[in-house]
């Protein structure tokens, strides 16, 4: 299952953002967080959120995540309020090269299943997530 | 008879009520100046030019390669150059300027503001503007380089063809790591195709990258809604992640 969206990711891998993705993130480091969202920040150039994650032990990490830009979220029909503190997500990302706690979140989901903030535009691949739909659709 | 003209009046201010609440445009829920109204109309240049004023938006074309239909025509230190470059020396990863052309192909928005002397570009992206003066005067001698170079125009029918030189070699001209020297001469071509768009042609000629002029067209459609700020400084965290030749303060000249 989880190489299945692994795999899926692959496929639908954006090359470039307004800067280049491989330039910061590893497309050979796909990685599953469950969690939930400390904070959002709703700005340019990137939509950041924060995610702590629990592991069985009970140990916490936190993670920094990458969402599209605002602007181009926000003509989807996403709010500022789509993704917010308390929210339980599962996201689906790559990590930076560096090795320090960032990923770039290519698909969010929610508690209740529902997809948000997904197939940024700024990506301009083919990462477009089809299922994925904003407010406005 | 009165009671029933109350009932009646209740019954349609009430399905007025829920009709009003329920029919607000979907747009209008979407907050964060998505959906903020047009600037004002700028009144059409005149003497018979093509009227650019509005809103537009081209194609996000992070590869030139792609319209392009193939790789560049570089020179033997044009392709060394684009085969060796790191991503993360990409200048607009640090948030310094696109330059004139890239800015257009970006995934946002811009703004023309045309009179007959002058059109101005304000860019959503990076919240910066370019002038293309078309009042007939020349680049000026001695011409410093800088960010968005020096830019001059003149109308050919339905054609607005500009000229830019003096573009300083700090920008890429597109997230795909295409660069360029200070020798680059860039021409467009706006040519407006109906009321609503108009193709973008842009010509890049640099001997010290290419072994000859190369050209990609693409068609800008207008917007509904109106350009938003965005700051690319606001909250940029990607710069300490960067693989990167430059760390620290990001690309030096």
């Amino acid at each position: 299952m989880r190489l299945g969206a692994a795999v899926f990711l692959f496929a639908s891998l954006p090359v470039w953002a307004h800067h280049s993705f491989a330039a910061e993130y590893d497309q050979k480091q796909p990685l599953t967080i469950k969690g939930v969202v400390t904070k959002l920040d709703w700005m340019n150039p990137h939509v950041y959120f924060y995610v702590d994650a629990t592991d069985n032990d009970g140990k916490v990490t936190h993670w920094a995540c990458e969402a599209g830009n605002p602007n181009a979220l926000a003509r989807r029909g996403w709010k500022k309020d789509s993704l917010k503190a308390g929210d339980h997500v599962t996201i689906q990302t790559f990590r930076a090269k560096d090795a320090s706690n960032t990923v770039n979140a290519r698909s969010i989901v929610l508690a209740d299943g529902k997809k948000i903030f997904a197939g940024s535009a700024d990506d301009g691949g083919p990462s477009e997530d089809p299922e994925a739909k904003g407010p406005l659709n | 008879m009165a009671r029933q003209i109350w009932i009646s009046f209740a019954t349609a201010f009430v399905a007025l009520a829920v009709l009003c609440c329920t029919s607000a445009p979907a747009a209008a829920q979407a907050g964060q100046n998505a959906t903020l109204p047009l600037p004002p109309k700028v009144p059409p240049p005149g003497d018979g030019l093509p009227d650019l004023n509005g809103v537009w938006e081209l194609p996000y074309t992070p590869d030139l390669e792609r319209p392009f239909g193939g790789q560049l025509p570089f020179t033997t230190f044009g392709a060394e150059k684009y085969k060796t470059h790191l991503g993360g020396d990409d200048p607009h990863g640090f948030c310094q300027p696109t330059g004139p052309t890239r800015a257009f192909h970006s995934p946002f928005p811009f703004q023309l503001v045309q009179s007959a002397g002058m059109l101005v570009v304000l860019f959503e992206i990076d919240h910066n503007f370019r002038r293309i003066f078309t009042d007939g005067r020349p680049h000026p001698q001695d011409l410093d380089t800088t960010w968005y170079g020096d830019s001059i125009g003149h109308y050919e029918g339905n054609k607005l063809m500009v000229d830019t030189i003096g573009i300083s070699d700090r920008s890429w001209l597109d997230t795909a790591g295409h660069q360029h020297s200070d020798k680059l001469h860039v021409s467009e071509v706006f040519e407006k195709t109906g009321l609503d768009s108009f193709k973008w042609t842009v010509t890049y000629d640099d001997p010290v990258y290419f072994s000859k002029p190369w050209s990609v067209t693409l068609t800008a459609k207008r917007q509904k809604y109106d350009i938003m700020e965005m700051i690319c400084m606001d909250n940029n965290q990607d710069m300490p992640h960067y693989i990167t030749s430059k760390p620290g303060n990001g690309p030096k000249p």
